[in-house]
């Protein structure tokens, strides 16, 4: 466990927005890092107190400090939001988490209520794989060709993320942090963080909540469907479920004012 | 070069080298599509088409470009491909697969271009498609080669480090937890134990194990014959079984099949099998070959170091026992008459070699003309068998499993003649017994015998409270003037130690004869130890089983009652 300073640097935390505002924490999914707020968070900074971070193993996070034994669950993910929090001394926050790490999320919240205030999911999906009843939407083989298609892509990763920044004439700094993240992305640690994301159970969490919950679906999002996004809805005691118009898994980026409306609707 | 040009120009001029956009566009050597945002296809080319067999109409306005991937693929477009787009406009060099019409995979590269929109919005999404199935393919060599070879430098680094930490140990019980460890780590073995065959051969003592019951804790012993470790045993091969009944290695059972898998790895020194070295896991699993080899490997450092760890005790032994040899002499000739030596030798072997020793010296007619004792008293419960056998047979005698229920309290012996049994010693794993010995002393007496006859002193161990009158009868058939008597207690096993010891006694006229069997002592030393007394005295399948064998006494001396005045008898007097 690192306290103190060491969290804050080991993840890489970026705090921005009014000093005195109620804290506000973004947790970035699986495949990217902080800048993935970059067109959402403008809109909360003059309110809010702004905390952004990379998990342990993305984007600008201290690479030495992943250890695949500890980050072998999606708990350590979530001590790790809670010890951010104990290292800024934030009360009352609000934690937004895309993806897996609205999932996060809900474990952090379960591991110290008394912390959050609210808790806004995006696309949160509890059990990425088929079981029994339960339509998560994918079957092992699935993750064993995401594993694959990680594999195929980090051994030409370096070109592929070549800066080549079109359309973002305007804004070369954004092209550039993106770049250099996925630069910073190890193969092994994506890896990993993809088999404990894809092949977490945490259904049994969404149940233990007692946090006040929003949930945002998008309309057709290939990896968090519909089905998903109401299962969470029902599991959290008086959540709140907002279905978007924007498609995709990344409403953050591809409709940011919709999810900021939606957002602020709930806050 | 002219004349080409001169028939592209008249073949232009016929109309058939068209170069016109949709010509370029639709036959281009790449496929090519359209999209919106959202990932909806709106144009695409003859050549994608061609590639993929979809119609034209399958896709246009119907399908998404995801949803061509593969589940695995469309996890990594919305996870990183369509982020990218986003974020900078372009990606390149992407692999994926795409699913064909008719199921197939077309492994591909693809590059996408975002086209913005007036406001700076993303509006279309151009991607160009490149076959890749030939470089897909030889990826996937690549990555298979670049998979074994990181598994065989793991297996590598994982014997070396085994090689260097066993290089260091010196205590069999330390060489079972590190190979156990180690195996369990690199193996990802789900059970393991390491077991050594005991003196008899058909018993293993669990030396140490993992993800088994506290039934299977070190000490135990398994019957060989009950256990699949007797083919691997005799056959000194390793047994790889691929189907095995999972959490059936408790016990190491009889080969069955089942969902698990198992091996079985021989210790092998100098082309004999000392134990075995047994794996299991819960799935059943293969194992190639480079896997049986790093097991095999694994399994010949650790039987390297067990031997290493067993000549390292016994050097360790023959020195203690040279020290104490001499420390005896010293003693003994330190003082002259015959009771004053057996006193001395009894009390020259405690602690170092046994708990408690006892001395009788008999003289004929039964006459017990010298009786001492040394040391724990307990030890010396319930020898007499021994002390009778070696007084008949004029051998040495161990008794390397007394039961430990004759290990009971004098005391409580006392208050509840022989109707006791001591309720937990049934319970106790059956290693745990004490040892002893007896050793006959022969004893020449020249100032009180016609010249050059032999006169005899003899020994056995028994427990001094009941001791003289039973066994003495048993030895009063000699000539001899004064039949000697010696119980000792040992712990040791190493029986020419016990002789030599016995023949400081009687060592006034020879000298020469005694440095000689010492010497060639010297050469075979016996292992009785490794200074614990207490391990000792309890744990007999510690020491080393060869000195063991060597130690015990032929068959036909252990007929404990021989006729009398057997030749043997007769010879040794």
């Amino acid at each position: 466990m690192i306290g103190g300073m060491g969290a804050l640097e080991r993840n890489n935390v970026e705090v921005l927005g009014r000093a005195d505002g109620q804290p506000m924490v973004f947790a970035h999914g699986f495949g990217c890092d902080k800048n993935m707020w970059r067109l959402v968070v403008p809109a909360f900074e003059q309110d809010y107190r702004v905390v952004l971070f990379d998990h342990v193993g993305a984007g600008g996070s201290d690479l030495s400090a992943y250890d695949p034994s500890r980050y072998d669950s999606l708990q350590a993910y979530a001590d790790d939001v809670l010890e951010i929090c104990d290292a800024l001394g934030l009360e009352r926050a609000i934690f937004v988490g895309h993806s897996v790490s609205a999932t996060i999320g809900v474990l952090a919240a379960n591991a110290d209520p008394e912390r959050f205030e609210k808790l806004v999911l995006i696309g949160p999906s509890p059990r990425y794989v088929d079981d029994g009843d339960y339509v998560g939407g994918f079957t092992r083989e699935d993750i064993n060709g995401l594993l694959e298609s990680l594999d195929s892509n980090y051994l030409g990763w370096s070109s592929a993320i070549a800066p080549v920044i079109m359309g973002n004439e305007d804004r070369p700094e954004l092209g550039e942090e993106l770049t250099n993240s996925f630069c910073r992305t190890d193969p092994e640690i994506a890896r990993n963080f993809a088999r404990v994301t894809f092949t977490a159970d945490n259904r049994d969490d969404l149940a233990r909540v007692r946090v006040p919950a929003l949930v945002l679906q998008c309309s057709e999002d290939a990896i968090a469907p519909r089905s998903v996004g109401e299962y969470v809805h029902r599991q959290i005691q008086g959540s709140e479920l907002i279905l978007l118009k924007a498609t995709g898994h990344c409403p953050n980026l591809s409709a940011p004012e919709e999810t900021i409306a939606a957002m602020k609707q709930f806050l | 070069m002219e004349h080409e040009a001169r028939n592209a120009e008249r073949a232009g001029d016929a109309g058939i080298l068209d170069e016109s956009p949709e010509e370029l566009y639709e036959n281009a050597p790449c496929g090519y599509f359209s999209a919106l945002p959202s990932g909806l296809i709106v144009k695409v080319n003859k050549t994608f088409l061609s590639w993929t067999g979809y119609r034209r109409d399958d896709l246009i306005r119907r399908k998404r470009f995801q949803d061509l991937l593969t589940a695995g693929g469309r996890i990594f477009h919305e996870t990183h491909l369509a982020p990218l787009l986003r974020m900078q406009g372009s990606v390149r060099e992407i692999a994926l697969d795409v699913v064909c019409a008719d199921g197939r995979h077309l492994p591909v590269l693809l590059n996408s271009v975002v086209k913005s929109g007036e406001f700076g919005g993303p509006l279309l999404t151009r991607t160009t498609v490149f076959d890749a199935t030939d470089r897909k393919a030889y990826e996937r060599e690549l990555m298979h080669a670049r998979g074994l070879e990181r598994e065989a430098r793991k297996r590598t680094e994982h014997l070396q480090r085994l090689t260097s930490a066993l290089s260091a140990a010196l205590l069999p019980t330390e060489i079972a937890s590190m190979l156990v460890a180690e195996l369990v780590a690199s193996a990802k073995a789900d059970f393991a134990l390491v077991a050594l065959l005991r003196e008899r051969e058909d018993e293993l003592e669990l030396l140490g194990s993992h993800g088994l019951d506290a039934s299977h804790a070190a000490g135990t012993c398994l019957s060989v014959a009950d256990t699949a470790a007797a083919r691997p045993l005799e056959t000194r091969e390793a047994t790889f079984l691929e189907s095995w009944a999972a959490g059936t290695l408790p016990g190491l059972p009889r080969e069955s099949d089942g969902d698990g898998a198992a091996v079985l790895l021989p210790l092998v020194v100098a082309d004999r099998s000392i134990g075995i070295v047994a794996l299991g896991w819960t799935k059943q699993r293969s194992f190639e070959q480079d896997d049986r080899e790093f097991l095999r490997g694994c399994a010949a450092q650790a039987s390297q170091a067990l031997e290493r760890a067993r000549l390292h005790t016994q050097t360790a032994a023959a020195a203690r026992r040279s020290a104490l040899m001499a420390k005896t002499t010293h003693a003994l000739i330190e003082v002259k008459t015959t009771a004053q030596r057996a006193e001395r030798l009894a009390r020259a072997v405690i602690p170092e070699v046994a708990d408690g020793a006892w001395v009788q010296l008999l003289a004929s007619g039964d006459k017990v003309v010298i009786d001492v004792a040394a040391g724990d008293e307990r030890a010396m419960v319930g020898g007499e068998g021994i002390a009778r056998r070696a007084l008949t047979t004029g051998e040495p005698q161990l008794a390397l499993r007394v039961r430990s229920r004759l290990l009971r309290d004098p005391a409580a012996d006392a208050g509840q003649h022989g109707g006791h049994v001591d309720a937990d010693a049934d319970r106790r794993p059956s290693c745990f017994h004490r040892c002893r010995a007896a050793v006959p002393l022969r004893f020449r007496r020249p100032q009180c015998a016609r010249a050059g006859e032999r006169q005899t002193l003899r020994a056995g161990a028994g427990h001094r409270p009941h001791a003289p009158a039973e066994h003495a009868r048993q030895r009063t058939n000699g000539r001899s003037p004064l039949r000697c008597r010696h119980a000792l207690q040992p712990s040791g096993r190493d029986t020419r130690g016990w002789r030599r010891l016995a023949r400081r006694l009687r060592s006034r006229s020879r000298p020469c004869r005694d440095r000689r069997r010492r010497r060639s002592g010297a050469r075979h030393p016996g292992r009785n130890s490794d200074g614990a007394v207490a391990e000792r005295d309890t744990r007999p399948c510690d020491r080393d089983r060869r000195t063991r064998r060597a130690a015990r006494p032929p068959r036909h001396v252990q007929q404990a009652d021989r006729p009398r005045g057997t030749s043997r008898n007769a010879r040794l007097r």
